[in-house]
């Protein structure tokens, strides 16, 4: 059974290479930048080999802490591949710890897997300066890889028998928002306080007890050892005793998915028509109903509407803590917003999937499509950061600037949906489908994804600059140049917007089967 | 609930019909009383890199008739179904629509088909009402008459109790026969219905022809495609037999099958029954 599944898994990562050329481009990528950082961890702890012991204890056991901390959490939240998920394989009639231990196993084939082995491998390097440490170290290695591994395929089962119903996926993208928000400042709070003479105190006083922890200890006995203390075999029973536990809970998980169905959700309802009876019965109505329906309802659209005004919050907190005038900051949030706000749009049809043949069969006007999806954006969005705009002014001690606010904040918008309108129906790239968590990212999502998220950022800032330059003229006094960016901003914004409506309308006529063939591709 | 067998009133009904007689690369049938080419399929091809899933296929499908496309799994039905109705860009070849190219005039060419695609999505964070008032206004209907047509649509395919739930807790029954009643609330000359009955019981399935039946009977024109050959020999006038990419025969149902049942025949031309021998092992269970 194990050689078989590690031969499955081997031969999935094969076939990633078999797709097209774009997504083959973006693993590649992946590849180097995991090996780039693998190679710079391993280069890094054998250079450790010469540090002081402090030093190399603290570096070794709180990353290594961390990194386990991460395999546990990112399989719940991002959702790794679930292609061993152990539901798969139910109707096999395999006996449940074979498959345990087989499921274990090929879980660490893959570029996690091989990176945390290489790294683990490379404590022992670390603690060769002893040859008690370096033999604990070794044997320290695949407690340590097993460890992150159960722990990658607990996170991963558990959230796939716990998450399966729509209502507590979106439950938990909420508290996912919530929890990052707050874990930003609280970071800073922590690092700026452990800033001083502390810091290494600090450090060191919480690499002791998490060395004692399931988390470090398989990373700390070797450590200890070195230092010369007979408690790093005590550390070892303890990284030991964790993973019996873990394989235990494994197996145990493992019995349960394979005869579970996954919960089942209560229907929702909706009276009436909803928002289709209170918008025109026009295609351009019908599509602007349909897309504020879709902000309210779907997860995937409920997750960006949260993150959008959370993210500047977050942010002026971190500047606030970090001893920005409030004045100035005050004027920050609101072009923020619509700097998010704007790039939300420019990806919209993937967000469809392939429910966009309707809009190709019934031959839809691209200049309706576009406007009818930007309507929620722009009729909700426009009116707000035009207040927001008057209450950062206010805010900041000076009306006036409310004009390079609404100048900024709406030339950041526009030209945002302007520009998105074109490339959503251009560029389309994968997108977590409808039903499924807003983190689970297709694997085919390869590079195409990153540039054209980092292409239209560039160029929808490079529309507002001229309105961001008066701007910041106009903080230095001068109601000339708080008009002019209020101009800019309106005018170039405008221009960018029709100019996306009309140029994108157009694409999405001409390119609709290609959308939806992208749509079937993802 | 028999099958419509009106020739000659289908005439009257193409006679009426302006299209084909605006556009001179229609074949102008009429001249001998048949009725008037809806669709018509000249050299239709599309390739999947080396694969070519459909190879130059010629089929015309008459107005006022009952047509079911059988063929064997990835024969290519769908993907010359999908050309037909403008979701798939063709290699070569036309698809003319009333005399109206698809692919020259989508716009115009559109209007006149209603799709029901396999294995596409649908809206489906919508409500059925909400899907099908959709379906309705993207097509260039009002309200008051999306309002009434949404009405009985859902009486007729039985979905009163579901009109308020999202599409998204539908069974996959039930969502096919929304996807179905929406294909139809703009009134189509042709529907393209890509397996239709797939995963609908037995009375709605019943419901759903009897349906199409009286749409074909007023004029309307079905091209459905269906893996049920008892279903399809007893509701088409006309099959078509697709195998790898080619129409191996066409014409009324009775033509096709030649005295046969049309599961024969179809077997017979899809290549044969496989024979079943080397599966002894089969019969000697595992423990």
């Amino acid at each position: 059974m194990t050689p078989l599944l590690v031969r499955l898994k081997l031969r999935l990562l094969a076939n990633q290479f078999r797709r097209s050329p774009w997504q083959v481009v973006g693993l590649v990528l992946a590849i180097v930048y995991g090996g780039g950082i693998t190679a710079m961890l391993v280069a890094m702890l054998v250079a450790l080999r010469f540090a002081a012991l402090p030093l190399a204890t603290s570096v070794v056991v709180g990353g290594g802490s961390l990194a386990v901390l991460a395999f546990l959490i990112v399989p719940v939240f991002v959702g790794v591949d679930d292609t061993l998920d152990p539901r798969r394989f139910a109707l096999f009639g395999v006996e449940r710890t074979r498959l345990a231990i087989a499921l274990a196993v090929a879980g660490v084939v893959g570029v996690p897997g091989l990176a945390l082995v290489l790294v683990a491998f490379a404590t022992v390097a670390t603690w060769s300066r002893n040859p008690g440490a370096a033999l604990v170290a070794l044997v320290c290695v695949p407690v340590i890889v097993l460890t992150c591994v159960l722990l990658s395929r607990i996170g991963a089962a558990g959230a796939g028998l716990l998450l399966s119903t729509r209502r507590s996926r979106e439950a938990l993208a909420a508290v996912f928002v919530v929890a990052v928000s707050l874990l930003a400042p609280l970071f800073v709070l922590l690092t700026n306080l452990d800033l001083g003479r502390r810091a290494l105190t600090g450090i060191g006083a919480v690499v002791a007890v998490l060395g004692w922890t399931p988390l470090g200890a398989a990373w700390a006995a070797p450590a200890t050892i070195a230092a010369g203390s007979p408690a790093g075999v005590a550390q070892l029973v303890v990284a030991l005793a964790t993973l019996v536990v873990l394989a235990l809970v494994w197996r145990a998980l493992v019995g349960t998915a394979l005869v579970s169905t996954g919960r089942q959700a209560r229907p929702q309802t909706v009276a009436g028509i909803g928002w289709f009876g209170r918008l025109p019965a026009t295609p351009r109505g019908a599509i602007a109903a349909r897309a504020t329906s879709y902000w309210a309802r779907d997860v995937r659209y409920r997750v960006s509407a949260i993150s959008i005004p959370v993210t500047p919050i977050v942010l002026v907190l971190v500047l606030g803590l970090a001893g920005v005038p409030g004045d100035r900051l005050a004027l920050l949030p609101v072009p923020v917003i619509a700097l998010f706000l704007g790039w939300a749009t420019h990806n919209d049809i993937a967000y469809d999937h392939t429910a966009i043949w309707l809009h190709v069969a019934a031959g839809v006007r691209g200049v309706d499509d576009r406007l009818g999806r930007l309507a929620p954006v722009l009729v909700v969005g426009l009116p707000l950061l035009v207040i927001g705009s008057f209450v950062s002014a206010a805010l900041a001690g000076s009306l006036l600037l409310a004009a390079p606010l609404i100048g900024v904040s709406c030339g950041l918008v526009l030209a945002g949906a302007g520009l998105g309108g074109v490339s959503s129906a251009l560029m389309p790239y994968p997108v977590p489908r409808p039903g499924s968590s807003p983190f689970q990212h297709p694997n085919s999502t390869g590079g195409l994804a990153a540039v054209v998220q980092s292409v239209l950022f560039l160029l929808q800032l490079l529309v507002a600059a001229p309105a961001v330059v008066l701007g910041l003229l106009a903080l230095s006094g001068g109601a000339g140049y708080a008009w002019a960016s209020l101009a800019a901003g309106l005018v170039l914004g405008g221009l960018v917007f029709w100019w996306g409506t009309v140029a994108g309308g157009r694409v999405f006529e001409r390119r609709g089967p290609e959308l939806l063939a992208a749509a079937l591709r993802a | 609930m028999t099958a419509p067998e009106l020739p000659e009133s289908e005439a009257v009904e193409a006679a009426a019909q302006p299209a084909a007689e605006q556009d001179p690369v229609a074949p102008a049938a009429a001249a001998d009383g048949d009725p008037e080419v809806v669709l018509d399929l000249q050299g239709l091809t599309k390739r999947f890199g080396d694969t070519v899933a459909v190879d130059a296929i010629d089929l015309q499908v008459r107005a006022g008739s009952f047509t079911g496309i059988v063929g064997p799994n990835g024969a290519g039905k769908t993907t010359t179904l999908s050309m037909v109705t403008g979701l798939l860009r063709p290699d070569g070849g036309r698809v003319l629509v009333h005399g109206i190219d698809v692919w020259a005039e989508p716009d115009r060419a559109k209007r006149a088909i209603g799709v029901l695609p396999d294995a596409l999505r649908l809206f489906d964070r919508l409500s059925g009402a909400q899907l099908l008032h959709y379906s309705g206004v993207l097509r260039g209907l009002d309200a008051a008459t999306v309002r009434q047509r949404t009405a009985d649509l859902v009486a007729a395919f039985g979905l009163e109790d579901a009109t308020g739930r999202l599409v998204a807790d539908y069974s996959a029954g039930m969502t096919k026969k929304i996807a179905l009643a929406a294909a139809m609330i703009h009134s189509p000359r042709l529907l393209v219905l890509d397996e239709p009955f797939e995963s609908v019981d037995p009375v709605s399935a019943a419901n759903i022809v009897e349906i199409l039946q009286r749409y074909v009977a007023a004029g309307g024109t079905v091209v459905l495609s269906s893996h049920g050959m008892d279903l399809i020999q007893r509701v088409c006038d006309h099959v078509a037999v697709i195998v790898g990419g080619r129409v191996l025969a066409a014409g009324t149902t009775d033509e096709v099958r030649g005295g046969e049942t049309l599961e024969e025949r179809f077997v017979a031309l899809a290549g044969g029954r496989r024979a079943a021998a080397g599966m002894e092992w089969l019969h000697s269970f595992t423990e």
